[in-house]
């Protein structure tokens, strides 16, 4: 074979998917990709995407697992909308995502694995491989890698189906061939992955270098891309998931509030992975009952929370439902208490791997009763971090449930994040009332309107709360005004909180044509679309929201100065209802349920039409 | 725990009044706890009620202790909360039959299985009474109710079998009408290190009033009730004449002296050593086939208390870890480090360490491995730590300092004087440049200039780069390595000025492989 070196061609972003079985490894050499772009200096977004069987039959529609990862020599804030190049290791894995593809993309397929048997559980009449079609729209790439697999292994005592398991390295080591990354990182990590298995180290690492050396020395006639490093700050940086964001706020708030963690939680997809994270952190204090269900799991952090501790519950859509009773006694008892919500498709049971916004009415008004609660929810992995602390600094200060909404794109989706330098971040330890002092449950501080909270062991402060209305004192009262009295103060305990925050940061105009206003996981979707846009000049402002109830005092006159409001959400129009009918404006929805996040281009469309 | 007083009753009755029915069975039941409280010593903020929701969950608001009436059924789940976080409070969880087996029936078999340390008394009475008179779980099949005007179809469940089957660790049943035997219940329960189940047979005056007359009325009770005492036979009746015999048949109520049984073939109770089955078949005995037992069921302390094996694990982690260090897990195992001067690129990104390994769909196992690692590995554990902690552990020298101005022999000389490697140079508090020992060689030797005329500043490097003392070790090396710096300023929060030398970095690092 002719060694031929071909030269690197520079791109500013590349979107790369690995598309396989459940059991093909796919979702590990996605990780394994990103991180050697981070360590080649490339910014970059990640979006996991995985079935939610565990193991869906071997080769069929349903068992195809995706990793999608775009990075980049900008700033990237998405996982981008359609891959350039897409590895399909069989025909279900080509079936599922070859309409991604970008046109004349670069198509990698696992020929080997095209067998009649394969092609039939796909549901393929003819294979596609044979379909000239597809060379005319994609740049296709053909290599067997069962066959390579197999042969790179021939001398080791490896059995079949463990020889299977090393395939998805033959394609990540060809993928970075194509890309122009070295195999130091990925070397590393297998031999400390498996450390003490020898035979698996060698295995793996002499099919990673077969795929490399295999783009080296075949005439595949393929373009080489390279991207270069990212613009980036100062300082200490990792990779950071939207749920291990959450366990770092949790421990940092715990720090600086002084007071130990107790979770009370009940496994659920996909907010499974802020309770196992938080398992692993006991030599922080972290006290976990793994709850019988969701309605026991906030119990026991509602129990700790009177207790004193740091009490959260982490949770999506469904469990919710089934919580909501207890956030109304939390709200009535008026105890700092943590609800996270990592939502995923509904109702029911939905789509519990796949993302969507649409739990927001149900946090903001789903109990009996008039029981305002602040909701908070975190805009990226990274930001995850920062908006649990500010979750916990107001259930804190004002005594209240604060419910935090994340999603399952963000919650698995990975970036790299600054890590933060822990003595600066704030404290947001509060004062108890003191020992033995004629304690009063509902006495208030006259400007928070928090009421003053005693701990059971604190000597002469033994009080009594329930989910029964009380008077100032705390006795169990049914007169009339005193019950409109104590819910004219929840009310406006809750609406004060807007008083604490930062003015809102106007991405874009400060005033012009269209006004979009965004919140949650969608922000880089969002701020991607609009930065482009603003590039080119177009008139219009961008508003990502943290905080959702109370809304920004700022809001109101911001909305005021476009003429468009323009809220895309991935639900049927939550945001929406509550910005028309709190502003009186007339808005416009771009709402989208597919279990999928906004595609950049989607967004620009909608925005271009209003302009 | 807050100093003992010598308490009584009255010091746990709380200002609220009392609104149960007047003749209610719960008064009885409120009268025994506040007077076994102050008899078993504890005080009262160390305690705590937690009810849920029905008639019995009034409870708490009338306890002089802290006290929290939750929602229907969940009371178990709150006190566990509570539990958890302070094991140190005596947790006391008051239900009735429907709320703890009706719509709490699940919360109520997992805090037996857990065996949280919490008193549970159960107030059956084998009727709804706070919506006012509809069949519970416990009614009795046939039960006619404005629900079941033609009698109750459901089977009733019984609430110590259930605790049983639940492996409860204590489990007892006692009455309202008898206070001595509930106050002995009562001290029993409490001092049980684990969790205590307790039923109380409890009237309902209005909705099912005199339901247990049959065997619990004065004139009956001797011949339809069995009191489990530990150790002695299970003999019951006026005369005491009758006894329970446990056979292959299961059991059987017999006549001591008749068709040859004596004392020996009666049962004797066994709270703490019984087989299952046999503690299982005397919670089936029922009136009217059997006498009612009443007492304790089973009392064993052969397991583990959930919150103390919670306490357990946290402090093997903390011994084995250390106890946790937010900058450590912020940082993680996989953090790198980008320094680059004035340019805003990645040129001299330095990879500090490896990812660690991170599973298939398994995406937090990262935090784990880099506690291990770091805890594994000094010289890993010393990179993560910060400046500040370094300059904390070694040896530092005194720093001096000059300013612009100053001529370049009076610098010279204090190097010499302090046998120091730089002198930052100094402006207004901040740092404009640093005269390093590799300045002079390079820009002073060998050319021709004056030492006493030529000032600092004209041959000082400019812009140094400066750390804050919160970076890390791994940020200063990998700052010194991209600027082939020997000495790196470093200021703190006050501005305090120090030097990191690569000399001391090699001290410690050396220092930290040798721990």
């Amino acid at each position: 074979m002719v060694v031929k070196k071909q030269e690197l061609q520079e791109v500013e972003q590349v979107v790369i998917r690995f598309a396989g079985d459940s059991g093909d490894g796919m979702q590990t050499i996605g990780e394994r990709f990103s991180e050697s772009a981070i360590f080649a200096g490339n910014d970059i977004a990640t979006f996991p995407d995985f079935p939610a069987e565990i193991r869906a039959p071997a080769g069929t529609l349903p068992g195809v697992s995706g990793y999608q990862i775009q990075f980049g020599s900008q700033e990237i804030l998405t996982p981008g909308d359609a891959p350039d190049a897409l590895v399909a290791m069989n025909p279900a894995a080509l079936k599922t995502n070859l309409d991604a593809l970008t046109d004349k993309g670069l198509l990698i397929v696992n020929e080997g694995a095209f067998t009649a048997a394969n092609l039939k559980k796909a549901s393929y009449e003819s294979n596609p491989l044979d379909d000239e079609k597809l060379y005319e729209k994609y740049r296709v790439v053909k290599v067997d890698i069962n066959t390579m697999t197999d042969k790179a292994l021939e001398d080791t005592p490896l059995k079949p189906a463990g020889k299977a398991k090393c395939r998805n390295f033959f394609a990540l080591g060809f993928v970075l061939w194509i890309y122009g990354r070295d195999l130091d990182v990925t070397m590393k990590w297998i031999s400390e992955k498996w450390s003490g298995k020898e035979l698996i180290i060698e295995s793996n690492t002499s099919v990673l270098k077969a795929g490399y050396y295999f783009g080296e020395t075949t005439e595949v006639g393929l373009t080489r891309y390279t991207v270069a490093k990212a613009p980036v700050e100062n300082g200490t940086y990792r990779k950071i998931t939207g749920s291990e964001a959450m366990v770092l706020g949790i421990v940092a708030a715990s720090k600086k509030c002084d007071r130990n963690i107790v979770i009370g939680s009940y496994p659920i997809t996909p907010a499974t992975s802020i309770l196992e994270g938080l398992a692993k952190l006991k030599n922080y204090g972290v006290k976990i009952v793994q709850a019988e269900d969701e309605i026991a799991a906030i119990g026991i952090a509602l129990g700790a929370a009177f207790t004193g501790a740091l009490a959260v519950t982490t949770t999506s859509g469904p469990g919710i439902c089934l919580k909501s009773e207890f956030m109304g006694l939390a709200c009535i008892t008026e105890l700092p208490l943590l609800v996270i919500d990592v939502q995923r498709g509904g109702p029911s049971t939905g789509l519990p791997t796949k993302t969507e916004q649409s739990d927001l009415l149900q946090v903001l008004f789903g109990r009996n009763g008039e029981s305002p609660m602040p909701v908070v929810a975190a805009s990226s992995p990274g930001d995850c971090f920062y908006a649990t602390f500010e979750a916990i600094r107001i259930a804190l200060k004002y005594r209240t449930p604060v419910v935090l909404l994340s999603d399952g794109y963000i919650a698995n989706g990975a970036e790299p994040w600054q890590v933060p330098i822990a003595k600066d971040l704030p404290s947001i330890k509060i004062e108890e009332a003191p020992i033995d002092s004629d304690y009063i449950p509902y006495k208030r501080d006259p400007e928070t309107l928090a009421r003053q909270l005693a701990f059971p062991g604190d000597l002469g402060n033994q009080h009594r709360l329930g989910g029964l209305e009380k008077n100032h004192a705390g006795d169990v009262s049914y007169n009339p005004e005193n019950h409109q009295e104590m819910t004219d103060i929840r009310a406006a305990k809750i609406a004060g909180i807007s008083n604490d925050y930062d003015p809102l940061e106007i991405m874009g105009k400060k005033k012009g044509r269209v006004l979009i206003i965004g919140w949650g996981g969608t922000y880089g979707s969002i701020a991607t679309a609009v930065g482009n846009l603003i590039h080119q000049g177009a008139p219009i402002g961008y508003v990502h929201l943290r905080h959702i109830n109370p809304l920004p005092n700022d809001l109101g006159d911001i909305i005021k100065k476009y003429d468009y409001v323009l809220i895309p959400e991935l639900n049927n129009g939550q945001l929406d209802m509550i910005i028309r009918s709190k502003y009186l404006v007339d808005t416009i929805g771009l709402n989208k349920v597919q279990g999928k996040p906004f595609t950049v281009a989607e967004l620009e469309s909608k925005i271009r039409s209003l302009l | 725990m807050t100093e003992s007083v010598k308490l009584s009753k009255k010091d746990f009755v709380a200002p609220a009044d009392v609104r149960w029915c007047p003749g209610c069975g719960d008064y009885s039941i409120l009268n025994a706890l506040q007077k076994t409280l102050p008899e078993i010593g504890i005080q009262r903020e160390n305690i705590v009620v937690v009810s849920g929701i029905g008639c019995s969950s009034r409870f708490p608001y009338y306890m002089n202790t802290y006290g929290f009436h939750t929602i229907h059924g969940r009371a178990p789940t709150v006190a566990t909360g509570v539990k958890v976080t302070n094991p140190d409070l005596s947790v006391w969880m008051i239900t009735g039959d429907g709320d703890a087996l009706s719509i709490g029936g699940n919360h109520f078999m997992h805090l037996m299985r857990r065996n949280v340390d919490i008193n549970v008394l159960l107030f059956n009475n084998e009727i709804y009474g706070l919506t006012k008179g509809q069949y519970s779980p416990t009614s009795e099949q046939g039960t006619k109710t404005k629900t079941s005007p033609m009698g109750s179809i459901d089977h009733p469940i019984n609430p110590i079998s259930l605790a049983l089957a639940a492996e409860a660790t204590f489990v007892a049943r006692t009455s309202d009408g008898n206070p001595k035997h509930m106050n002995q219940i009562l001290k029993a329960a409490a001092s049980h290190k684990g969790c205590s189940f307790v039923e109380i047979l409890q009237n309902c005056v209005i909705f099912n009033d005199k339901t247990f007359e049959d065997f619990l009325g004065r004139s009956v009770r001797d011949d339809n009730t069995l009191v489990l005492e530990e150790g002695k036979p299970l003999i019951f009746g006026k005369d005491r004449d009758k006894g329970v015999k446990y056979s292959s048949k299961g059991m059987e109520m017999v006549n001591i002296g008749e068709d040859g049984i004596t004392l020996d073939d009666i049962v004797v109770h066994d709270p703490r050593n019984a087989p299952p089955g046999l503690t299982y078949a005397i919670s089936r005995l029922r009136h009217p086939e059997a006498p009612v037992p009443m007492g304790v069921f089973k009392s064993v302390e052969n397991r583990s208390v959930f919150e103390d094996m919670l306490v357990a694990q946290i402090d093997e982690a903390t011994k084995a870890k250390g106890e946790g260090d937010l900058q450590k897990l912020l940082t993680g195992n996989g953090s790198w480090d980008v320094y680059e001067g004035k340019k805003s690129d990645r040129s001299t990104v330095t990879r500090i360490h490896d990812f660690a390994s991170s599973e298939e769909q398994t995406i937090m196992s990262e935090l784990e491995k880099g506690e291990n690692a770091i805890a594994s590995d000094p010289l890993l554990g010393a990179l993560n730590n910060t400046i500040e902690t370094m300059l904390a552990e070694t040896e530092t020298f005194p720093i001096a300092t000059v300013s612009s101005e100053e001529s370049l022999d009076v610098a010279i000389k204090l190097l010499l004087e302090k046998k120091i490697g730089c002198l930052p140079v100094i402006e207004d508090g901040k740092v404009l440049g640093i005269l390093s020992e590799r300045d002079i060689t390079l820009k002073v030797m060998m050319k021709n200039i004056d030492l006493e005329f030529t000032p600092v500043s004209a041959i000082m490097s400019k812009d140094p780069t400066v750390l804050n003392t919160q970076n890390t070790v791994s940020h200063a090396i990998s700052a010194m390595s991209a600027g082939s710096f020997r000495h790196l300023p470093v200021t703190d929060e006050e501005g305090n000025l120090q030097i990191v030398s690569v000399k001391g970095l090699m001290r410690y690092m050396s220092q930290k492989a040798k721990s």
